[in-house]
């Protein structure tokens, strides 16, 4: 029998293989194998490091060794494992418990993350946008169309010659934005759903409505306008919208998978916050943009602020400041990035 | 075998399930995993739900030995990622596919979830020991498609009345199929308990609606407050935030949950009490069911208020109030349990344990 060094030794329960049987033992460590020796000092059981399991205690729970054989051992305390295993102990036991040092580290990396995810996630996600086809903006946008179409759209009631001028500005526009050839066309509708508005559809389709064609006092606030729609086109903001939600979606499943319904409610209104923010971010890229297109064919890039305060004069100072809770920024903001702060 | 010998003695011993783990470590090791969680975006929850469950049933002692639990996290962790990629490619498809997605989703959901209810049954079983032995869980897809899908389309047939029966079924298909090594459960409950108690907690919770509509009444008027707040950019109006009527909806809602948190340790206490584990072996759950109810609810309102910060302790409690209770019949010693298999206890669990979730209702009644 080894000499046995009380230091180098560890007390608890001895369980037979593969049973519930047990009986009061100690285990040692002696050059690569762990010994089991029972209450008598006789061995029961010797197999290499390598092939028993060690499970380190979750705080307040005995260690416990499982030997290949089916035999187990478990401690009496949590303690004295480093003493007889040591560094192999001390691998197992790496992520159970943190020093005050680790505590502060990961309480400033929880920090950080909010800043950047901020930051670092729109980037991420538009080079995922980046690599989806255009031919998927393209049959996105073509179903979109035809249900508009069928449901809230009605025959544009503008004359001809209106039609035809607007057309022009729109070539114009197209030939100033650096578009490809045939990625946009201009289509002309009335909603009383929509009342005075315009949109650009992913796949390059442009729907003016007559309530806004209505309300517009010159060539420049519809170029305005047109140049917008067009830039939206041009970056692609519907598929990287799509892109965006989508990541945010998974990334708070990941996170908030295993969380409560409350947390769950919480990050629903912060991912819709969120996505308010990316929408008024496009809107002031293609804002930037339509002012860019504008000063180039030598037109007014703030007229279409114009054209807007007339559709929201009814909303008054509510529609001039930017909201967390707004898609588009407020017309002061919007006038301020079109003028380029002259 | 001096346990051949002890089962044929009456000799039967009361052991006292324990509780023994307390709020503040858990609180510890529920706020570390979850900013660990936050920054590996949820990757290192796999290795937290591990250490939280490990926690909650190493604490949960039985004549002075703990549970355990050996999940792998990677094997959760590999489980997790594929759900989350199905419910991506679910979403995907249904973008393009509606119609057809919505057809298979059901037909999935019907076929699939006895299976998957019994996968994860497994998982979990399997990855649980006390002295050495290993749970363990038969596979039986064809009752678990009977007790999952079949009977439950009972319910809205009865109007709700054949709810206590339908879970009875569910119970027993899970205690029947439940091993402990190689010994076997079963149950045995009587449901007139159950329905006497199910029948009290439907009436008072109807009463608590119908006091609640005419307390809301007489309320709603005198207690308002307008709020100069304005939510919404194009909304320029005040809202007017009824105070007395949320006030009351709250109350009612607490007192339906009291009722059904009622009802269900009572079913908890029937269940305990109808196993057997082969040898002889009894339980005995005399959790004090009204006390409970108005205990567990008051204890959660708390932790959902506290925007999770008081969930450890509430979880903690409540394991507390569920374990206390519970009492093994045991006929002699619990020396002679075996492992099932020549694999000696030790045979990794591969499957994948991605739906814990699904388990931890099923398996609320077991531990
Ligand atoms: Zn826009």
């Amino acid at each position: 029998m080894e000499p046995s060094d009380p230091k180098k030794e560890i007390a608890g329960r001895l369980f037979d293989s593969g049973s519930s049987r047990f009986q009061p033992g100690t285990i040692r460590c002696l050059g690569d194998r762990v010994l089991a020796f029972d209450a008598d000092g006789n061995q029961t059981v010797s197999a290499p490091l390598g092939s028993v399991q060690i499970d380190p205690p979750v705080r307040g729970m005995p260690w416990r060794v499982r030997f290949p054989n089916g035999q187990a051992f478990e401690s009496n305390g949590p303690t004295g494992f480093d003493m007889l295993f040591g560094r192999e102990a001390g691998r197992v036991k790496r992520f159970h418990g943190l020093t005050p040092m680790r505590w502060t580290a990961l309480i400033l990396a929880s920090l950080a993350l909010p800043f950047v995810l901020w930051f670092g996630y729109p980037i991420a996600a538009d080079n995922v946008a980046r690599a989806v086809p255009v031919s998927l903006d393209r049959s996105i946008g073509q179903s979109t169309f035809r249900e508009l179409d069928g449901a809230v759209f009605d025959k544009s009631e503008l004359p001809s010659a209106r039609k035809a001028k607007m057309r022009a500005i729109f070539t114009e526009i197209l030939r100033a934005s650096d578009l490809a050839p045939g990625r946009a066309r201009l289509v002309f509708r009335k909603s009383d759903y929509f009342g005075a508005n315009a949109f650009a559809l992913p796949d390059g389709t442009v729907v003016m409505l007559d309530d806004l064609v209505a309300l517009a006092e010159s060539d420049d606030e519809i170029a305005g306008v047109l140049a917008h729609e067009v830039a939206h086109i041009r970056e692609r903001h519907s598929m990287r919208q799509v892109v965006r939600a989508a990541g945010i979606s998974v990334l708070a499943l990941l996170i908030l998978g295993d969380g409560s319904s409350f947390a769950e409610e919480i990050a629903a209104m912060g991912a819709g916050i969120v996505q308010f923010s990316y929408n008024r971010e496009f809107e002031t890229e293609a804002d930037l943009a339509s002012a860019q297109i504008m000063r180039k064919l030598g037109r007014d890039p703030n007229a279409m602020i114009a054209l807007l305060r007339r559709v929201y004069k009814d909303c008054g100072e509510s529609c001039e400041e930017t909201s967390i809770l707004s898609t588009h920024p407020g017309l002061r903001d919007r006038l301020e990035t079109v003028s380029g702060g002259e | 075998m001096d346990g051949s010998i002890q089962t044929t003695t009456p000799s039967e011993r009361r052991l006292k399930f324990v509780f023994t783990g307390q709020s503040k470590d858990y609180f510890l090791i529920c706020l570390r995993t979850f900013l660990l969680a936050v920054v590996t975006l949820g990757i290192y929850d796999a290795w937290g739900t591990v250490e939280r469950r490990r926690y909650l049933l190493g604490h949960t002692k039985l004549d002075g030995h703990g549970f355990d639990y050996h999940a792998r996290p990677i094997t959760i962790l590999i489980g997790r990622l594929i759900a989350v990629a199905a419910i991506v490619g679910y979403n995907v498809m249904a973008y393009f596919q509606p119609g057809f997605m919505s057809g298979f989703l059901s037909m999935a959901f019907i076929f699939g979830m006895p299976w998957l209810v019994i996968r994860a049954l497994r998982f979990q079983l399997r990855n649980t020991s006390y002295r050495n032995v290993r749970f363990d869980f038969v596979e039986d897809y064809s009752r678990a498609f009977k007790a999952f899908i079949l009977a439950p389309i009972l319910i809205p047939l009865s109007l709700c009345l054949a709810w206590p029966w339908v879970q009875r079924v569910g119970a027993r298909f899970i205690a029947d199929n439940m091993r402990f090594g190689d010994r076997a459960f079963s149950l045995d409950m009587r449901l007139w308990k159950v329905y006497l108690v199910f029948f009290s907690a439907i009436a008072c919770g109807i009463a608590a609606i119908v006091i609640g509509v005419l307390m809301n009444g007489s309320f709603s008027e005198a207690w308002t407050v307008t709020a100069p707040l304005q939510v919404l950019i194009s909304d320029a109006q005040p809202m007017v935030i009824p105070v007395g009527s949320i006030i009351c909806t709250v109350v009612v809602i607490f007192l339906i949950a009291v009722c059904f948190t009622v009802y269900k340790a009572a079913f908890r206490n029937a269940v305990l009490n109808g196993v057997t584990l082969a040898g002889g072996h009894r339980f005995s759950s005399t959790i004090p069911i009204i006390r409970y109810g108005f205990t567990l609810c008051g204890i959660w309102f708390l932790a959902s208020i506290s925007i999770g910060l008081l969930i450890p302790w509430a979880t903690i409690w409540s394991k507390r109030l569920q374990t206390n209770y519970l009492v093994m019949v045991a006929a002699g010693s619990l020396d002679e349990f075996k492992s099932h298999g020549e694999d000696g206890g030790n045979a990794a669990a591969t499957e994948l344990g991605s739906l814990e979730g699904i388990t931890d209702g099923l398996l609320g009644g077991t531990f």
